[in-house]
C-alpha cells in the first residue's frame, strides 16, 4: 500500500506547475486506490461486532477522495506553496531548514536514493561492516562532500564503532557477511 | 491534605527511580543527544526517540523514559545555542530566537542572550514540570469516566488540532493525517483477524511498526529532501558565519529586570501551547515573541537585539515540552509528532498511557516526572559551560552527518525484527516524505495518525458495539458531543484566522 502511494504519489512531481490541482490528482488517486482496495476486505459473516474490519477503512477511503476534491476544485488561488503558519512567521528570518520549500530536483536526489537502495539490498550478503562503511563514504560524496580520505575514516570509525557496541555490548546480531568467516 | 501527602509520597519514589545512578547516567545521556540533537538542523527528537527505540530493549521501561525524557527537554534547549550565535536555529521552535539572539551576538551582547535562554528554559521547565504534576492526577480524574465515546472524540480533536494548526492550508494537514490513518490500517485487523492492505506480504501483517514510520518520514525523507534542494539551497547550511560568544554568558542586572516577566510569560503561554493537541514549541514560540513585543514599552527595539525577545519564546518553547506530555501520561493522547513516537515506545514495552498507568505503575510515571526535573538541573549546569563545544558540532559536515543518519536509520530499523523487509518500507516511506513535503503536507499528522489510528478504530467499534450499533452515540454523550465540536473548531479557527488579515 505504501509503496502505492509513493509511486502514485511522484508520477505528477517530475512535472512543472505543481500546485492545488497536481496535489487534488494524487490524493485523488491514493484516495481512489485505497478506497477501492478498501472494498475488498471481507466482512466476516453474522459477527457479532457492530462494526466489521471494512467499515474503518472504507471511511477513511472516501475522507481522502473528499479532501482531495476539495484540494482540487477549491476557489482560492492557491499556488502549492503553503503559508506560514502565523502572521509572525513571515518576520522569521529563513532557518536552514525550510520553512517554504524551495524546489526540488528529482534527478538531484536520485544517484543518493539509488546508493540507498543498494546499501540495504547488499547489506545482508556484504555483511553490516563493509557495506555500511562503503555507503557512508559514497553517500557523503554523493550529497557534496569533497574529502574522499576524511569522509572514509569517519565512515570505518562509525561502522566499527557501532558494530563493536551492538554485538559486543548489546549482543545484538548484525549480519556478519563476507567477513563472517563461516 | 492527603493528597498532598500522596503527592509527596510519589515525588519519594519518582526521585528514588531518577536519581537511581544507572538512570542518573542515562538522564545525562539523554540530555547530552538531546542538546546535540537541538543544536544540529534537520535532526529533531521525535527523529531521535525513535531511532534510539530499538536501542533501548535492554534497559527497563523506566531508563529508558528518562532517557527520552532528558532528550526530549535537551532537544529544546540545545536549538536555541546556534540560533543565537550563528543564526541557524536547530529546531523550527528555535526560529523566533534567531530574530533577536543573532542580533544581541552581532552587538557583543551574545553572552547575555545565551544566558537569558539557558535561565529561562531552565525555568520554564522547572515549572512546566511543576504544572504537569498537578495538573495531570485532576486529569487522570476526569479521564476515569470517558468512554470508548469520549476516547474516540478525543482522538478526533487532536488529530484535527494538529492538522488545523500544521503549516500550510488545512486540507493538506487533513491529508496528512488521513494518509496517516490509512497506513496505519495495514495489517490484521485486532478484532476479526482479517489481513487488511497486505498484497500478500507477509511482512505487513504485523502492521507497520510506528519506528519504521518515523523513521522513514523523519530520517530518511530528510535527507532525501537535502539531497533534492542541496543545489538550490546550496551555503546556506555551510555555516560560515562562526558567531563568538562575546562577552562572559552571564546576565546584568538590567537584563534580570527585562527577563524576568519574559520568562514567566513565556512559561505560562509555552505550557499551554504545550497541553492543547497540535499548538506545540513552534506555536508557543511565535506567541510568545509576539505578547513580548506587545507588552513591551520599546517595540521597535525588536528585531534589533531586544532580550525579551530572546528570553520569551526560549522559556516558552521548553514549558511547551512539559506541557505536551500531560495529555500523554494523563489520558494516552499524545498531541505532538514527538509525544506520538513517545507513545509507540510505551507501546513496545507493553504499557498504556493514561490513568490505569498512573495509578499501577508509580515508578514509572513519577519516576519520570522527577527526572524532568534532574534533567533541567542537569542542562543548566552542563551546558553554561559547554555552550563553545556545542557550537563545534555545526563544523560536522553535513553530508557526512546525513550518510551516517541513513546508516543509524537502517541499523535501527533492522534490528527492530532482524528484518530487512521493513527496511525496504523505510525506504518507500522516505520518498513519500519527500514527496508530500514538495506539495506541502505537513509530516507531524501523518506520524500521529499512524500512532492513533488503530486506537481510534478500536475506540469507535467499542463505543458502536456498546450501543448496539447506534452511530449517534458519538454526538448524544455530552462530553463526546464537546470533543467533536472542539474537534471542528479547532480545525476551522486557524483558518478563519488567517483569512481575516488577508481579506
Amino acid at each position: 500500500m505504501a509503496r502505492q502511494e509513493a509511486a502514485s504519489g511522484a508520477r505528477p512531481g517530475r512535472h512543472a506547475g505543481l500546485g492545488d490541482r497536481g496535489l487534488g490528482a494524487g490524493l485523488l488517486a491514493i484516495g481512489g486506490g485505497y478506497l477501492a482496495a478498501a472494498f475488498l476486505i471481507s466482512e466476516p459473516e453474522g459477527g457479532y461486532a457492530a462494526v466489521g474490519p471494512r467499515v474503518f477503512p472504507v471511511a477513511i477511503g472516501i475522507a481522502l477522495v473528499a479532501v482531495a476534491l476539495w484540494t482540487a476544485f477549491r476557489t482560492r488561488g492557491g499556488t502549492g506553496a503553503p503559508s506560514s503558519g502565523t502572521a509572525e512567521a513571515q518576520t522569521a528570518p529563513a532557518p536552514a531548514s525550510d520553512a517554504v520549500p524551495p524546489a526540488a530536483d528529482w534527478r538531484a536526489a536520485a544517484p543518493s536514493a539509488l546508493l540507498f537502495l543498494a546499501y540495504i539490498l547488499l547489506l545482508e550478503p556484504l555483511g553490516y561492516l563493509l557495506a555500511t562503511a562503503a555507503f557512508i563514504a559514497l553517500e557523503a560524496r554523493l550529497l557534496g562532500s569533497r574529502r574522499w580520505r576524511r569522509d572514509l575514516l569517519a565512515a570505518l570509525v562509525v561502522s566499527v564503532s557501532v558494530y563493536a557496541l551492538f554485538s559486543l555490548l548489546l549482543g545484538l546480531r548484525l549480519p556478519a557477511g563476507l567477513l563472517g568467516g563461516s | 491534605m492527603g493528597a498532598l501527602g500522596q503527592l509527596g509520597d510519589n515525588l519519594a519514589v519518582g526521585f528514588g527511580a531518577a536519581l537511581a545512578p544507572v538512570n542518573l547516567l542515562l538522564g545525562i545521556v539523554g540530555v547530552t543527544l538531546g542538546t546535540a540533537v537541538g543544536v544540529l538542523p534537520g535532526v529533531g527528537p521525535a527523529l531521535a526517540i525513535s531511532m534510539l527505540l530499538p536501542l533501548t530493549f535492554g534497559i527497563d521501561p523506566v531508563g529508558a523514559f528518562i532517557l527520552f525524557g532528558g532528550l526530549y527537554y535537551g532537544a529544546m534547549y540545545g536549538g536555541s545555542t546556534t540560533s543565537i550565535l550563528v543564526k541557524m536555529p536547530g529546531e523550527a521552535s528555535s526560529v523566533m530566537t534567531a530574530l533577536d539572539g543573532f542580533r544581541m551576538t552581532c552587538k557583543g551582547r551574545g553572552g547575555a542572550a545565551l544566558a537569558t535562554a539557558a535561565i529561562g528554559s531552565f525555568i520554564a521547565g522547572t515549572f512546566a514540570t511543576l504544572m504537569l504534576m498537578t495538573m495531570a492526577p485532576v486529569l487522570v480524574e476526569v479521564a476515569l469516566t470517558f468512554g470508548p465515546a469520549e476516547y474516540f472524540a478525543l482522538m478526533v480533536f487532536a488529530l484535527t488540532a494538529l492538522a488545523g494548526l500544521s503549516q500550510g492550508s488545512l486540507a493538506r494537514g487533513l491529508a496528512a493525517a488521513l494518509i496517516g490513518l490509512a497506513i496505519g490500517t495495514i495489517g490484521i485487523d485486532v478484532q476479526t483477524g482479517q489481513a487488511r492492505f497486505t498484497f500478500g506480504m507477509a511482512g505487513l501483517l504485523g502492521g507497520v511498526n510506528v519506528v519504521v514510520v518515523t523513521v522513514g518520514l523523519f530520517a530518511v525523507g530528510e535527507v532525501f529532501w537535502y539531497a533534492a534542494t542541496r543545489a538550490r539551497s546550496a551555503g546556506s547550511r555551510s555555516g560560515e558565519a562562526r558567531g563568538s560568544v562575546g562577552g562572559p554568558v552571564r546576565l546584568t542586572r538590567a537584563d534580570w529586570r527585562r527577563s524576568w516577566p519574559a520568562w514567566i510569560r513565556g512559561t505560562v503561554i509555552g505550557f499551554f501551547c504545550g497541553v492543547l493537541p497540535g499548538a506545540g514549541a513552534t506555536v508557543a514560540s511565535f506567541l510568545a515573541y509576539d505578547a513580548e513585543r506587545r507588552a513591551s514599552k520599546t517595540p521597535g527595539e525588536f528585531g534589533d537585539g531586544a532580550i525579551e525577545g530572546v528570553a520569551g519564546p526560549e522559556a516558552a518553547n521548553n514549558a511547551s515540552a512539559g506541557g505536551s506530555l500531560v495529555p500523554l501520561l494523563a489520558l494516552g493522547i499524545p498531541g505532538s509528532g514527538t509525544t506520538a513516537v513517545m507513545l509507540a515506545a510505551f507501546q513496545m514495552y507493553g504499557l498504556q498511557p493514561g490513568p490505569l498507568l498512573f495509578t499501577q505503575d508509580t515508578t514509572l510515571v513519577w519516576g519520570l516526572i522527577a527526572s524532568l526535573y534532574v534533567s533541567n538541573a542537569l542542562l543548566l549546569i552542563l551546558n553554561l559551560p559547554l555552550i563553545r563545544i556545542w557550537v563545534q558540532l555545526l563544523r560536522v559536515p553535513t553530508p557526512l552527518l546525513f550518510a551516517a543518519v541513513l546508516a543509524f536509520a537502517t541499523l535501527g530499523v533492522y534490528t527492530l525484527n532482524n528484518n530487512i523487509f521493513d527496511v525496504g518500507v523505510v525506504y518507500v516511506l522516505g520518498l513519500l516524505a519527500c514527496v508530500m513535503r514538495r506539495y506541502g503536507l505537513p509530516l507531524a499528522p501523518t506520524v500521529l495518525a499512524v500512532v492513533l489510528g488503530p486506537l481510534l478504530e478500536q475506540e469507535f467499534r467499542r463505543a458502536m458495539a456498546i450501543a448496539g450499533g447506534d452511530p449517534t452515540v458519538f454526538v448524544t454523550r455530552p462530553l463526546s458531543a464537546t470533543l467533536l465540536l472542539l474537534a471542528v473548531l479547532a480545525a476551522s479557527a486557524p483558518v478563519l484566522a488567517r483569512r481575516r488579515p488577508a481579506g
